[in-house]
């Protein structure tokens, strides 16, 4: 059986995109029988989606940089 | 499957939309077209994404603005060559990473330890947390409450991980956003942030590993030494 160890390098390794068929099986397998790293990976889930909860979008940009952008803009199209 | 379980559904999709155009090559035509309504669309759009960029490279909101103004200029001097090799929220995203860069440099005169000690050119990932047979040298500790859903509505773990998120070194913290935030692919942080895969991959893991350490912190404080 794959080692805690083992399973946590395999799983940030694919962190994105799909496991290959025999390491999703040995990550599944251990996952059956190890209560701590189903607990690992459920607590890194949680950071990451109070992450997302903590990263606050903003409603978009200031009057003055958008009034920057769109005068740089607007000599590109009408050169001086 | 993903860090994000094995089968259960991704909590980075939420958001994927955000920064994302639907099609670059007409959008790019009508920016060298002068639509301005297009041009402003960008300039929203993108916003977001520029400015939490920004965050982790420079110390001030003040000084991030600059940098996305500085962007927004050299995108409009640059339109014409691009080529469209990369996707143009990437081109957009690089120009601001090198502009923020600069700017960050002028404002402090050293560089601070903590952009270089990201942890990113450490071969050892997580060493400490398993013992010599590969099984865990200090098992993760119980919460209470592990779920996500009912985690998120307690304002404290909020800010807790926000001032967390802040003190990240900037490659981290930069990772950490666009991945998790905004749910950028791995190739395209990558090219943004001129990292390689395995580096990039190094990065994530640290800082998802920090904020869940410092939750771990707030949650089992009897497991503390």
């Amino acid at each position: 059986m794959m080692s805690c160890e083992q399973v946590a390098a395999i799983v940030r390794d694919h962190d994105h995109g799909t496991l290959p068929g025999r390491a999703r099986l040995g990550v599944r397998l251990h996952l059956m029988m190890c209560g701590a790293c189903r607990r690992y990976l459920r607590q890194l889930r949680a950071a990451m989606r109070l992450t997302q909860a903590a990263a606050q979008p903003e409603a978009g940009p200031s009057t003055a940089v958008e009034d920057a952008a769109l005068a740089a803009f607007r000599t590109r199209r009408d050169p001086p | 499957m993903s860090l994000v379980g094995l089968g259960a559904r991704r909590y980075t999709a939420a958001r994927v939309a955000d920064d994302a155009s639907p099609d670059d090559g007409e959008l790019v035509r009508r920016l060298r077209a002068g639509d301005e309504a297009a041009f402003r669309g960008v300039v929203r759009r993108y916003h977001d994404t520029l400015r939490q960029l920004a965050r982790a490279i420079v110390r001030s909101d003040a000084l991030a603005d600059e940098a996305i103004q500085e962007t927004w200029l050299a995108v409009v001097r640059g339109l014409d060559s691009f080529e469209g090799r990369s996707a143009l929220r990437t081109w957009v995203c690089r120009i601001l990473v090198n502009r923020a860069r600069t700017i960050a440099t002028r404002d402090r005169r050293s560089v601070p330890m903590s952009a270089l000690d990201d942890g990113a050119d450490d071969g050892a990932i997580d060493a400490d947390r398993f013992a010599a047979g590969g099984g865990w040298q200090r098992p993760p500790a119980p919460w209470g409450d592990e779920d996500p859903a009912s985690l998120v509505q307690r304002r404290e773990l909020v800010a807790l991980v926000g001032e967390l998120v802040e003190q990240l070194p900037e490659r981290q913290r930069a990772v950490l956003v666009l991945r998790d935030v905004k749910g950028w692919d791995a190739e395209d942080v990558c090219e943004v942030l001129e990292l390689s895969q395995a580096n990039q991959r190094v990065l994530l893991h640290r800082a998802r590993a920090q904020v869940r350490d410092a939750l771990e912190r707030h949650l089992t404080p009897r497991s503390q030494p």
